[in-house]
């Protein structure tokens, strides 16, 4: 398993790091579940980090890891109660968002960011407001 | 593993020294003659190199992963010889064919273009004309293209034109009277010796009940690329024929199932399945998924249905990214450069190949509609793959159940899986190379 997935404690944030090896059609679903049962009885938004600053994905992957969180009811894409907020600067990266933004994919508005503190700073400003 | 080296050492021995013996038999005298008499000998300081660009390396290795194991070692050593002639002609295909690199635009031509394309029309009905019983020589029947092949660089009409300029070089520099562009004008030579070893084949098998089906699977692939080279449009299931047709699979299938079904070890029940279309049906399927292996990756016709989305998307988003051609066949090429899995699409792009994929959309602007076209054409290709596939698979079943045996069916299926391990690799790496 190359992926973590863990909540702040008492805050709505789920940090999510993805790391070499990836296998995408084992574990994407699996990192979904694993949100999902993390979310639960947390009011929603939920926020989800998705730390993919360290994962090199080819091209045929990121196929893959689109077709998943498509398919997956449970997926970041899918669930309305979770906001993704990304790390990483990578081409892969920049593409999954934008597929993200797609109408087809849920027309979910995905911010990156450089870091995970950075992002942890702006999902905790989200969530007071 | 050791036996399988070793047989695969035998072929190659075998294919050379019978390669010698077609430049003597089948090509006309010439500076070309002795370059590839040079080329292919111990003489050459280069040769393992030189074979391997040429594409006989690889031809050799598929042809031994294809027999090896079929037969027992005693019918082996009978079977082995039979491999020569077929690897020789197709050796010379090898060559005849990249004539093609270049032409698959229906707009952009250039006059050096346009004379390929005369050579390779007039080569190609020659050598139906010849395989219909012309008794006419290749050499007599080509003479009308002789001064125009002359303009054609053998170099540039290759995968790997620095490697064929090397290999001239080399020969140049202990052939002092021979200068390297004599080499790479020598196609004409070639074009003789690729019509009268079709021949030599074709003329061999004739007497046996899949004659017909060699000498038809041969005929049929000259008349296909003369249909393509056309550029008119075709309905689907045309363009399908034609490009299934094009390549060489039915013929060589068909030459490797009489040797064994027919000459050396015959069969109970196999003129039947050869009768009763059989044969033909599942030689059909076989080699339309390996056209479309050769044009679209054994990634992408793999891929399951509902990944397909997942790609329109991805590639019109790199697309877009990447591209700022109006040209869509441009952008295309640098969307799908590092992808790893789309790299036969980009090999047939950068080298201006026929490609099912790009049919109708080569010439088009960049646009939604042409990305959309695309993305359509790789989804209704892998249907047709998967169809065909699972027809194989029946008609090979039935032809296991009339022969009480499955060794014409596992040659078949090892054919089209050498296909699939094959051209899941991009074509610029050593296990890749080699395409049909």
């Amino acid at each position: 398993m190359a992926y973590t997935v863990q909540r702040i404690p008492n805050e709505p944030i789920i940090v999510l790091k993805v790391m070499n090896p990836f296998n995408p059609a084992k574990e994407v679903p699996e990192q979904n579940a694993e949100i999902a049962k993390l979310s639960q009885g947390v009011t929603p938004p939920v926020y989800l980090i998705s730390d993919l600053s360290e994962l090199k994905i080819s091209f045929s992957d990121l196929v893959v890891s689109l077709a998943e969180v498509k398919r997956d009811e449970e997926s970041a894409f899918n669930n309305k109660n979770l906001v993704t907020l990304t790390v990483g600067s990578n081409e892969m990266v920049r593409l999954s968002v934008e597929a993200a933004k797609q109408k087809q994919y849920g027309g979910v508005n995905i911010q990156i960011f450089g870091s995970v503190d950075e992002a942890i700073a702006h999902a905790r400003s989200l969530a007071k407001k | 593993l050791e036996e399988s080296v070793q047989r695969e050492e035998q072929l190659l021995l075998m294919t050379v020294a019978g390669l010698e013996a077609s430049l003597d038999n089948h090509m006309p005298k010439g500076v070309g003659r002795d370059f590839y008499r040079w080329a292919i000998s111990k003489e050459n300081p280069y040769q393992g190199e030189y074979l391997q660009a040429q594409g006989i390396t690889q031809l050799v290795k598929m042809t031994c992963k294809l027999l090896n194991g079929l037969v027992s070692d005693a019918l082996w050593e009978k079977l082995a010889p039979y491999t020569v002639p077929m690897n020789v002609y197709q050796i010379y295909e090898i060559v005849s064919d990249n004539l093609a690199i270049g032409l698959a635009s229906a707009t952009s031509f250039t006059a050096e273009r346009e004379q390929r394309r005369t050579i390779l029309q007039e080569f190609n009905r020659s050598m139906i004309a010849r395989l219909n019983g012309d008794r006419r020589s290749g050499d007599q029947l080509l003479k009308k293209i002789k001064p125009l092949a002359r303009g054609v660089s053998l170099f540039e009409q290759s995968l790997n034109s620095r490697k064929q300029s090397f290999f001239a070089h080399v020969y140049s520099e202990y052939h002092r009277d021979v200068k390297p562009e004599d080499l790479e004008a020598a196609i004409f030579p070639i074009l003789v010796a690729n019509i009268e070893s079709c021949v030599d084949l074709a003329n061999f098998m004739c007497d046996y009940e899949s004659g017909s089906l060699i000498l038809k699977g041969l005929i049929n692939r000259y008349r296909a690329v003369n249909r393509l080279l056309k550029h008119q449009p075709l309905p689907p299931q045309d363009l399908l024929d034609a490009s299934t047709y094009a390549i060489l699979v039915i013929p060589t299938l068909a030459y490797y199932i009489a040797i064994l079904g027919e000459v050396i070890q015959p069969q109970e029940g196999f003129k039947t399945v050869v009768r009763n279309n059989l044969l033909a049906k599942a030689l059909y399927d076989a080699a339309l998924m390996v056209r479309l292996l050769n044009d679209l990756g054994t990634w992408t016709l793999q891929l399951p249905p509902e990944q397909y989305m997942a790609l329109s998307t991805v590639l019109e988003l790199r697309y877009r990214h990447y591209s700022n051609s109006a040209n869509f066949i441009d952008g295309l090429q640098t969307a799908i450069e590092d992808t790893q899995v789309l790299t036969r699409i980009h090999k047939d792009i950068v080298h201006g190949e026929f490609n099912v994929s790009l049919y109708g959309i080569r010439d088009s602007s960049f646009d939604s509609d042409a990305i959309v076209a695309f993305n359509q054409n790789l989804g209704y290709f892998a249907q047709v793959y998967q169809g065909a596939s699972q027809r194989l698979q029946r008609s090979l079943g039935a032809i296991d159940e009339q022969l009480n045996h499955n060794w014409l069916s596992s040659l078949i299926l090892r054919f089209v899986q050498f296909h699939e391990v094959l051209y899941s690799n991009p074509y610029d790496m050593k296990d890749g190379e080699y395409s049909i």
